[in-house]
């Protein structure tokens, strides 16, 4: 396919394969090569760059999304003879060792002062958490950053307003029938009716480009489902918050509705993977995908959530629990779209809870993670006690026999210590079971104590 | 801030490969093309033993468009020389390791390739491998020599078995270190390009000279028409010591018999599959001890898994034996190491070489020591310190009981270790467990033995014109910070501002061999050397200004950049050696590697000079202990080293910290899983190094007591910081949680299984006592 984009503030004209990654496209039709590769699969952020304002990894990005795209990489920074002000403040305070975490460091840092012109070292920290770095320890990147904030770095980048501009593009004759790009959903559905065999969707494509570069066939038909408004939306509806299943993990975290009423949601997106991952992943695409390992489904099964499948012939919605049928498959068929879901606001005196424990804090897929929600009433006994683990099966399921051990009864201390019993004796993982029971043991009953002791907090005042 | 010496040692001089590198213009390996260059591959064996029955290349695919190589197509040795020359280029018959290279193929594009290697297969026999140490040790099966062993040395010095019979009290312990991984940012890679009977091999490595001399033995070519040339290299951390010198000789094979230059770059899951790790270790302590702590005697075993092929394995291990016993003062004692073979991808250089592994189970065990006999861990340790005068197990006299007093003193003073010992910091929540512990450790700078002898260093300036000098080693600049170095001690010898000198990547047709980039001697030997050759060629320039002066040369004064005699000034460095070029000719200094007197170390009775210096340190590590869920948290590190002299700040600071955090994730975080023989953890997801999120507040102290053998003082810095953080961390998580891990990496499954495991010791043994 051939389209136009931004690149470094300059029109550029490119022809590419529909899965080519932007990363090669730099690379080696450009001749770019300040854009480093590490990893391939999103796991290092070597080839980190900012694309409409967001700070991506170019190696997830293929060529199919980037029509009309601003994409900035290092060399649109300083020159070494006038480095920019970023950069010099890495020179000058060691942030630079071996150098080849550096461009995608810098990028990094340039996003997050972007966002939060004074960051504090935990914020800083979290912003480069996807970026690994072997060399350095971490410490003299995080002075080179607190440098650059101090000199007022964040405040000179202008905020990019350049979301997703249309961006033509022109097929060659074989990607005709192959290859699409809509920007509504009726007009997608519409493809799918005629298609849908054959077609794989893209969404934030960080779980396809990793497949693909471990050897799965190239699709036979491709539809970028990106650029469809609809499905990026967020909106409080009925007593029921909407979101478009192509909203990315930090608009999830970043919407207001969820800060206030979803806890457990929003710790889930902000664990997910790290910022180069949060800013193209999408919540449709993690569920779609299917893996048991996967953040949102357990976290959605405890809210209670529902999912919205549309074909031409209509919408229907599902229990969210009734989306996976095995490992890696759901009920989806092929010519519908996951429109979205749907969470219903919880109730005033319910709790939620999220947990993850992945092998390090950040860029880590879950060992064991766990979403809980309670409801309890004036007189302390639970209503609506609602549980899902994930990684212990072939998919993400409800801990049963906890939800009707707990429903009715008052929550004592008692109680949480034997409902821990009970969550771990029902979940039977394949790998490590003894450590991942023990564990998820052990937040369901974290998870109980703690309200208790808010509880008695309470009384005391 | 620490006071610079002169006016660049010490400073915060920034790098000057720094500019390059953060704007994105530094060229790395991957980063550089030719023309109708051809991209190649390893195919590889998929069992860890057996024989190679067939190779099925199929009829289908066009052969004739892509070059194949096999072990019979080799112009020369099938041997990959580095200490013994047992690995092959490519397999023959048998296969020794899962990941082997087989077969070698280039193809003009990448889709073509990845055809190519779809349309070979391997047909091979599998035999039943030998895959733990304990095999390999029983020897039922041989797979090297007669006895599967590499190597074996015994250090004895006294009567152990007789001072242990006079013990009050024997202490066992058993400790195991997993394989580790560097995770250089830049995986490994090559380019070779056919030149006039010859080749040219550029790529991301640490010793230029290490590839030419395996080159030179492998490839039909003079030694001198084989040139090798560092591109811009993406962290080492020793993986890049030996292995380039392998995919030097494939990319090179490949290049001469397609006529093309060949690149190749290795992705991550081959490099993390089949490239070199860090040894795993099985080491066993039995101390003796007085009531009141004093160590008498000890008998230490190390045994490493060498994995297929003997590498490094050797000098690794001889470096594990030379620090096993810690900084300790122990009269009667006896160590014994070997290096095993199994039928796993051969371990080799990581920074530490074998003392990260030895260090942790001598730290680990003064724990187990210090717990049992009811003594701080800090008491004891001050209890046992190596005092002037004390002969380390191997002979050499020990002269720094002050250094050595210094880190341990201080690093406890600046973390507050004995308070927070018994009283833990509020900072941590009360859903965890909070613990402190610490490490002592040392590391011997250079080349173990006679290496330095052996290596012979050389090192030359040049002065290029446009008042530019060259410095010209094969030491490279890898991350760790030689260009700096080299510039700040070049410009203060001569005076002459950092801005006049360049460390170009070496190239072995211009370097003279300064020796491979490892070791922690780049500063300490390579360093010197350099002065040495900057002092000659100031001094080769003073004559010939002496001579167009018509002056005696000692008449001839040079300070601050100026020739002067007594009469005043007679022009600046720059005009002078501009003058020297159109009169004299080319203007440059060489200089080699002056061993020091009285520095005898002999390898068979492995006693003497082990190393001509050491550098010492302390950690303080404190960690929060989530027993919910056996997440380990690194908080604090305090680190206090003794370095001799800081050469330049920033990238000594740099170099504590970053080798710090890869020994914290040694500790608890890096595992490299391993499934009949077969590497598991192909993805970075799944070999966890710590990100941002997990790195710890660092406190980095480091103390200067000048060492007359190195520049300005100077000692080894690189490898020490690799060397300590794993036990004071595990000491800490003992701290937190009373549980006393003795393998590392203590990931949470490990954790947890020791608290499950030690809480049924201690139910069983209660319900023994009823
Ligand atoms: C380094 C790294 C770290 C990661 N860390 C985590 C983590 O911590 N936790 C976690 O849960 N996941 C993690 N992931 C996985 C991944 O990021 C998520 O699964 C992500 O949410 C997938 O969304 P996407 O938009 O990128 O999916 P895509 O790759 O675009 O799509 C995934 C699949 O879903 C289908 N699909 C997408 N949208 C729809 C739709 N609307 N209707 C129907 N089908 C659709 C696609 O056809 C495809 O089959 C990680 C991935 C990487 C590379
Ligand atoms: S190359 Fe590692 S994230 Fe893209
Ligand atoms: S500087 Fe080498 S990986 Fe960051």
């Amino acid at each position: 396919m051939k389209f136009d984009m931004t690149l470094n503030g300059k029109n550029i004209s490119i022809e590419s394969s529909p899965l080519r990654r932007l990363l090669d496209i730099l690379r080696e039709d450009l001749g770019l090569t300040g854009t480093k590769e590490g990893c391939g699969e999103g796991e290092c952020g070597a080839c980190a760059v900012i694309m409409d304002g967001m700070l991506v990894n170019s190696c997830m990005v293929p060529a199919i999304q980037l029509p009309g795209k601003h994409v900035l990489t290092i060399e649109g920074l300083g020159s070494p003879e006038e480095p920019d002000p970023l950069q010099r403040a890495f020179v000058e305070e060691g942030a630079v060792q071996c150098g080849f975490c550096t461009p995608g460091m810098v990028m990094a840092s340039r996003f997050l002062l972007s966002q939060n012109n004074k960051p504090d070292k935990e914020q800083i920290r979290m912003g480069l958490a996807g970026n690994l770095c072997r060399c350095t320890g971490y410490e003299r990147i995080f002075r080179a950053v607190e440098r650059a904030a101090g000199e007022g770095y964040g405040e000179t980048i202008e905020p990019s307003f350049f979301l997703s501009t249309p961006g033509s593009f022109e097929l060659c004759e074989n990607e005709k029938n192959r290859i699409f790009i809509p920007h509504s959903t009726e007009e997608a559905l519409a493809i799918l009716k005629t298609h849908g065999e054959v077609i794989t969707l893209l969404a934030g494509t960080t779980d396809i480009m990793v497949q693909l570069k471990n050897g799965r066939k190239e699709p036979e038909a491709l539809m970028d489902i990106s650029r469809i408004p609809e499905l990026s939306s967020i909106s409080l509806e009925n007593d029921s918050l909407q979101i478009g299943s192509c909203s990315t993990y930090s608009r999830i975290y970043s919407n207001p509705v969820v800060q206030s009423h979803f806890p457990a949601l929003q710790t889930a997106a902000r664990l997910n993977g790290a910022i180069t991952l949060q800013n193209r992943a999408t919540l449709g695409g993690n569920l779609m995908t299917a893996s048991p390992a996967a953040d949102m489904p357990p976290v959605l099964m405890a809210l209670g959530a529902k999912a919205v499948l549309r074909s031409t012939s209509g919408s229907r919605e599902i229990s969210i629990t009734e989306l996976w049928t095995g490992y890696r498959t759901t009920v989806r068929l092929p010519e519908e779209i996951l429109v979205g879901i749907k969470v219903p606001i919880p109730s005033e005196n319910s709790r939620q809870i999220f947990y993850k424990r992945g092998s390090r804090s950040m860029l880590t897929i879950a060992r064991v993670s766990l979403a809980g929600y309670i409801e309890i009433d004036e007189n302390g006994s639970i209503l609506e006690p609602r549980f899902a683990v994930g990684t212990m099966g072939k998919t993400a399921f409800m801990l049963e026999d906890l939800q009707n051990f707990l429903r009715g009864r008052d929550l004592t201390e008692d109680i949480a210590i034997k409902a821990g019993n009970i969550a771990s004796g029902s979940v039977n993982p394949r790998k490590t079971p003894e450590y991942r029971k023990q564990v998820t043991g052990n937040l369901v009953k974290k998870f109980l104590l703690g309200i208790i002791e808010e509880r008695n907090q309470k009384e005391e005042q | 801030m620490r006071k610079t010496t002169g006016k660049y040692i010490g400073s915060t001089l920034p790098r000057p490969d720094g500019w390059e590198k953060v704007t994105g213009r530094a060229m790395f390996i991957d980063d550089i093309s030719f023309p109708d260059m051809w991209f190649g591959r390893t195919i590889r064996s998929s069992i860890p033993s057996g024989t190679i029955r067939k190779i099925e290349m199929a009829p289908s695919f066009n052969w004739s468009r892509v070059t194949v190589i096999r072990a019979e197509d080799l112009p020369g040795p099938n041997e990959v020389c580095m200490v013994e020359n047992d690995l092959p280029i490519l397999a023959e018959e048998k296969i020794r390791y899962c990941g082997e290279p087989v077969i070698l193929i280039a193809a003009p594009g990448k889709a073509l390739l990845e055809a190519a290697v779809k349309a070979i297969s391997i047909i091979t026999a599998e035999e039943k491998p030998l895959l733990t140490i304990e095999k390999s040790l029983e020897g039922k099966k041989i797979i090297y020599g007669k006895d599967n062993v590499f190597a074996d040395y015994a250090i004895s010095d006294g009567n152990p078995d007789m001072a242990l019979e006079k013990a009050d009290m024997i202490i066992e312990g058993t400790y195991q270190t997993g394989y580790q991984e560097q995770l250089y940012l830049e995986t490994q890679g090559m380019i070779a390009l056919p030149v006039e009977n010859g080749i040219e091999i550029i790529g991301s490595m640490q010793c230029p000279y290490y590839i030419h001399r395996a080159a030179s033995h492998a490839l039909p070519f003079d030694p001198e028409n084989i040139v090798i040339k560092q591109a811009v290299t993406g962290g080492g951390f020793g993986g890049k010591e030996d292995y380039p010198s392998v995919i030097g000789i494939h990319a090179a094979l490949l290049a001469m018999k397609s006529g093309h230059p060949v690149k190749m770059v290795y992705d991550r899951e081959e490099d993390l599959l089949v490239t070199p790790k860090r040894h795993p270790s099985l080491i066993r302590h039995r101390t003796g001890v007085r009531k009141d702590g004093t160590l008498i005697a000890s008998h230490i075993e190390i045994l490493l898994d060498g994995g297929a092929y003997a590498t490094l394995s050797k000098v690794v291990l001889q470096r594990a034996i030379l620090h096993a016993a810690g900084p300790y003062r122990i009269p009667d004692l006896y160590i014994r190491g070997r290096a095993l073979a199994t039928n796993t991808p051969p371990c080799s250089a990581f920074r530490g070489f074998g003392v990260p592994q030895s260090c942790f189970a001598v730290e680990r065990q003064m724990d187990h020591i210090a717990a049992r006999l009811g003594i701080d861990p800090f008491d004891l340790r001050k209890k046992n310190l190596l005092q002037n005068g004390n002969r380390f197990p191997f002979g050499q006299e020990f002269t720094e009981g002050e250094n050595l007093d210094l880190v341990l003193e201080k690093a406890v003073d600046l973390s507050d270790y004995k308070k927070k010992r018994t009283f833990p910091p509020k900072t941590c929540p009360p859903s965890k467990k909070y613990g402190i512990g610490l490490s002592l450790y040392f590391h011997g700078g250079g080349f173990t033995g006679r290496g330095e002898e052996k290596i012979d260093g050389k090192a030359k300036v040049r002065y290029v014109g446009n008042g530019l000098i060259e410095i010209l080693v094969s030491s490279v600049e890898m991350g760790q910070g030689a260009t700096v170095m080299f510039t700040s001690l070049a410009a203060e010898t001569m005076e002459l501002p950092p801005s006049m000198f360049k460390h170009p990547q070496p190239d072995t047709s211009i370097v003279p061999d300064s020796g491979p980039t490892v070791a922690s001697r780049t500063t300490m030997f390579v360093g010197r050397i350099v002065m040495d050759a900057c002092l000659n060629l100031l001094e080769a320039l003073r004559s010939a200004v002496g001579k167009w002066h018509k002056a005696e040369n000692g008449d001839i004064i040079y300070s601050k950049g100026l020739f002067s005699t007594e009469n005043g000034p007679l022009g600046h460095f720059t005009e002078m050696a501009d003058r020297f070029l159109l009169e004299e000719g080319p203007l440059s200094g060489f200089a080699r590697y002056v061993p020091p007197e009285r520095m005898l170390w002999d390898e068979d009775s492995f006693t003497g000079t082990a190393y001509k210096s050491y550098s010492w340190g302390a950690d303080v590590a404190e960690v929060e202990v989530d027993m919910n869920t056996y997440e380990i948290k690194p908080v604090r590190i305090t680190t206090v080293v003794e370095i001799g002299k800081v050469i330049n700040e920033i990238t000594a600071l740099g170099q504590v910290e970053g080798g710090k955090l890869q020994a914290l994730g040694y500790g608890y975080l890096e595992e490299m899983k391993i499934r009949k023989g077969k590497f598991e953890s192909g993805h970075m997801t799944q070999y966890h190094i710590p990100t941002s999120m997990d790195s710890p507040d660092f406190h980095v102290s480091i103390e200067e007591i000048p060492y007359t053998g190195g520049p300005f003082g100077a000692k080894g810095l690189g490898e020490l910081p690799m060397d300590g953080g794993a036990p004071a961390l595990v000491s800490a998580i003992e701290n937190a949680t009373g549980l006393s891990p003795n393998q590392i990496p203590v990931t949470g499954e490990r954790l947890e299984r020791l608290q499950r495991e030690t809480h049924n010791e201690t139910e069983g043994a209660s319900r023994d006592e009823v």
